[in-house]
């Protein structure tokens, strides 16, 4: 008795305050309406026969509508305090942050994810009852359980959680969730802690944060690039401990040969890295006839610490030399000038060819007067394009002069534009997503911007052909953007994991050349991309792609980022729970409104008859 | 109080009228009614036979002459009567909301003893809870008598048959008995009240008084809790048609048992409603019955 009272509760208990009122209304109402008026009569000596049947009647109808409308009094109470039964109605949604940071192990010997999971499945075993629903947060929110999961599948499910290589996106998930799903708890399990302590009082989202307190560090790779033109390498390590670190740095070639990719190590070598530091390392230029890499690192001398091992492996693929900058035009690369431009690859499609096959596998895009539908998966130069939803042109509006510019942007730092003739300029409206570059006497001829990751840049005047030193000011601008735009690209030889499904078709069949070092096999267990080798089995053509992750963020594991959870974006949550939360409060809503319903009904009827009683006697 | 319930005009009425009795009474005093004594009234009586004693001047000379016996003439002596005036005081004559019946029992009352007291007759009231028996006399006393009616407070019924056995009992000489009151009590009890009176051989005058709490107790509502005014019982009525009909029907037959009682004991039944002037029911209905004229 005591144990099921005490797995009563009240979301809004203040709500219980609104009984009182409402029993002292209902007996007032009835005191003043449904009970018979009281008449003194000089004697009941001639009335008393009369009495017995209405009297009889009276005693029978009162209570059942008193008692009726009183059930309705409660039943509306217990909805306005949020009535509900702990452990047996509660519903509790378990977040657990698998992003890449609880990949890093804790001092008892395993990843702040397995330690979560062991505080998830005690947390779910200290209370049972209720429905509790698992959620990851990585790569995006997904629910690990069904309606309806038995405690089994809510620990397996728990269990079978595994670290995502990307960035933490709990804040987005909290929020998500709070303002989507009725719960009456959210828990999290995350190494991550409240930006402030206050903000997490009072809130019904808990944190159970997995201990992330250690004098130890990371070190890790946080960034890797060959140049296609010499085959150089250059990675960018990080040493998050409070001591200078000698790192071994070991190059390994992978050897495709069918299904069998053994490993042979090139070449290795030690840096010393200062304390939580990043540093850029040349590995020297990478085998000419070895397309595939992987580049290892390590803790030399086992000194320091290197808490999460995910982040000390660079995959590097080299089949495509050089990824090509499509060039979306009518003309000629050389009617273009482009053909000049060594360094770069350039590959010129016409609109119609483009309109048929994206050509996802580039560089990057140069539109020539003409716009895609929708601005691709890669940076795009946009000159003169036609007014389309991505730019709105406005009419030709004659001669005019460049008035002003970004002077602090890359690309016009060092072009002065008033010197430059401007050909067949269109002016724009500059769209949400970009910014200002150029502005001319008639609008804006130049604007730079960013969609999604990728870089967009628009002209309203024509930058070729190309012609080098004969027009030198114009020549400089066009390297300017063709640097800016596509240098970083061309130099990667690699996707990140954010970027394969982007990068990478979906009809192929895909396999992952398994990270065994010495002899590795193919596992077409894929359910999220990670770092490695990919083979891409497309019709008739096989690719292979390297994926890695780097997050500086998520690297730097020895310090514990802060939860930014708005006071008000919880209080606004909590609103939102209150309102849609508890086990009664959808039924408790059905059941109000068809006893109001009944009630009404009742009420009228009565209403009616006495109506009619009064107009007949 | 007198003078504020009735107009000199009205008061002038009242004065033309009297107490009637359907037979000769014994009184306490000269008055105007010719009385069952024998003596110097101005009504010839009877003759009878002189006998030793009788006063000289009463011989009938001329009887004597024609018949050479000596007969004395007797006349009725004329005397005022009794009147007893029975005044109900439960709970019940108080009930109405603006208590019209109570203050129409005090006129009714009042009214009655002043006709009486102007025609010199000797006037008991018994008020329950005030007084049980006071004897008043001459027009001027009906003020005194005002007062005390500004003291009564209700009783309960058995202070009544209490209070009316005590005054019957303290009567001196028979005379006339008017009792007031509603009536809305069990024929038992009715007759009960008349037996009192009836054993000291008054002649009865029971006039009934309803109200209009009486005639329509739900007053158009249509349903209600009632309560008793005497005994705080309660009931709850559902006034529909059905009810009023019975009620009406039930009232009629109550009416009809107490007139029927109230002849089989040869008492003078009257009924009136509270919105019937006194002087009108005074001057119309009991003057028709013979109690007044």
């Amino acid at each position: 008795m005591v144990s099921w009272l005490s797995s009563l509760s009240f979301g809004s208990p203040w709500g219980l305050l609104a009984l009182p009122f409402g029993l002292g209304a209902l007996l007032f109402v009835y005191r003043q309406q449904n009970n018979a008026k009281r008449l003194v009569v000089p004697s009941l000596f001639l009335l008393r026969e009369f009495a017995a049947p209405a009297y009889a009647r009276r005693r029978l109808f009162f209570p059942l509508r008193f008692f009726f409308e009183l059930l309705l009094l409660f039943l509306l109470v217990a909805g306005i305090a949020a009535f509900s039964f702990q452990g047996v109605g509660k519903t509790r949604l378990f977040v657990l942050d698998n992003s890449f940071s609880m990949g890093a192990f804790t001092r008892s010997g395993i990843t702040r994810l397995e330690q979560a999971k062991q505080d998830a499945l005690l947390e779910l075993s200290a209370n049972h009852g209720g429905i509790t629903r698992v959620f990851k947060t990585n790569p995006a929110l997904v629910e690990l359980t069904r309606e309806g999961s038995s405690s089994a599948e809510v620990e397996d499910a728990i269990r079978s959680m595994e670290i995502s290589f990307s960035g933490d996106l709990l804040e987005q998930a909290v929020r998500r969730l709070a303002s989507s799903l009725p719960a009456d708890e959210i828990t999290l399990f995350s190494d991550r802690s409240y930006a402030q302590v206050s903000s997490a009082q009072d809130s019904f989202v808990k944190l159970q944060g997995v201990a992330t307190q250690s004098v130890d560090g990371n070190v890790g790779f946080l960034d890797a690039r060959v140049s296609h033109q010499d085959r150089s390498l250059t990675v960018t390590v990080v040493n998050t401990n409070k001591t200078e670190l000698n790192l071994l740095l070991q190059i390994f070639t992978i050897l495709v040969e069918g299904n069998a990719f053994p490993e042979v190590l090139l070449r290795q070598m030690v840096v010393s890295v200062a304390p939580d530091a990043t540093k850029q390392v040349e590995l020297g230029v990478l085998p000419a006839e070895m397309n595939y890499f992987r580049v290892a690192l390590s803790v030399k001398d086992d000194v320091g610490a290197n808490l999460h091992p995910d982040d000390d492996t660079v995959w590097l693929a080299l089949e495509d030399k050089q990824l090509p900058i499509v060039v979306v035009t009518q003309k000629s690369l050389s009617e273009l000038g482009l053909d000049t431009l060594r360094s770069y690859l350039f590959e010129r499609v016409t609109p119609e060819q483009f309109a048929q096959n994206s050509f996802t596998r580039a560089a990057g895009y140069i539109f020539h007067r003409v716009v895609p539908p929708k601005l691709p998966p890669g940076s795009s130069l946009l000159i003169m394009p036609p007014s389309s939803d991505i730019l709105e042109v406005r009419d030709m509006p004659g001669p005019a002069v460049v008035s002003s510019w970004t002077e602090n942007h890359p690309l016009t730092r060092y072009v002065r534009f008033q010197d430059l003739t401007l050909q067949f300029l269109s002016v724009f409206e500059v769209p949400y997503w970009a910014q200002p570059l150029i502005t001319t006497t008639k609008g804006t001829a130049g604007i730079v911007g960013t969609v999604g990751d990728v870089k967009a840049v628009a002209l309203g005047f024509e930058v070729f052909p190309f012609q080098g030193k004969q027009a030198p000011l114009m020549s400089i601008f066009t390297l300017n953007l063709l640097s800016w735009l596509f240098a970083e690209e061309q130099s990667v030889s690699h996707l990140l994991v954010e970027h394969v499904r982007e990068r990478v078709g979906v009809n192929g069949e895909i396999s992952y050349l398994s990270t065994d070092e010495q002899t590795m096999g193919l596992d077409n267990n894929i359910e999220e991309f990670r770092p490695g080798l990919i083979r891409v089995n497309e019709q008739n053509s096989t690719k292979h792609y390297a994926i890695n992750f780097f997050s500086g963020e998520e690297s730097r594991v020895s310090e514990q980022s802060p939860l930014f959870l708005d006071k008000l974006d919880i209080v606004k949550t909590e609103k939102q729970q209150a309102k849609t939360s508890g086990l009664l409060s959808q039924e408790l809503a059905l059941l109000l409104l068809t006893l109001v319903t009944v009630d009404l009904i009742i009420l009228s009827i009565l209403s009616v008859l006495q109506r009619l009683r009064r107009s007949t006697s | 109080m007198f003078s504020e319930i009735f107009t000199p005009q009205q008061v002038a009425q009242l004065e033309l009228l009297t107490i009637n009795t359907k037979r000769s009474l014994i009184g306490q005093r000269y008055g105007n009614h010719t009385s069952l004594k024998r003596g110097h009234g101005i009504e010839f009586a009877e003759y009878r036979r002189y006998q030793p004693g009788d006063d000289p001047r009463h011989i009938d000379w001329g009887v004597y002459a024609r018949s050479d016996k000596m007969y004395v003439k007797t006349f009725q002596e004329e005397q005022n009567i009794s009147v007893f005036l029975i005044l109900d005081t439960t709970s019940s004559m108080f009930a109405e909301a603006d208590q019209a019946k109570w203050r129409y029992a005090q006129e009714l009352l009042l009214a009655l003893a002043y006709i009486a007291l102007a025609g010199q007759e000797t006037v008991t009231v018994c008020i329950p809870g005030v007084v049980t028996s006071f004897s008043f006399n001459g027009a001027r006393s009906v003020y005194h008598l005002s007062k005390l009616l500004q003291e009564v407070k209700p009783v309960q019924p058995p202070v009544v048959t209490k209070a009316m056995q005590v005054a019957t009992g303290a009567l001196k000489v028979p005379g006339i008995a008017i009792l007031i009151s509603d009536f809305l009590y069990s024929l038992d009890e009715v007759m009960h009240h008349f037996g009192i009176l009836l054993a000291k051989n008054l002649q009865i005058t029971a006039i009934q008084m309803l109200g209009p709490h009486d005639v329509d107790p739900l007053q158009g509502g249509a349903e209600a809790i009632l309560v008793d005014s005497e005994t705080g019982e309660e009931v709850t009525l559902n006034g529909d048609r059905e009810f009023q009909k019975r009620y009406q029907l039930k009232l009629q037959q109550h009416q009809e048992a107490l007139r029927n009682l109230a002849t089989h004991r040869s008492v003078t039944f009257a009924f009136t409603g509270v919105d019937q002037p006194v002087i009108t029911f005074l001057t119309q209905r009991l003057s028709s019955l013979g109690v007044i004229s």
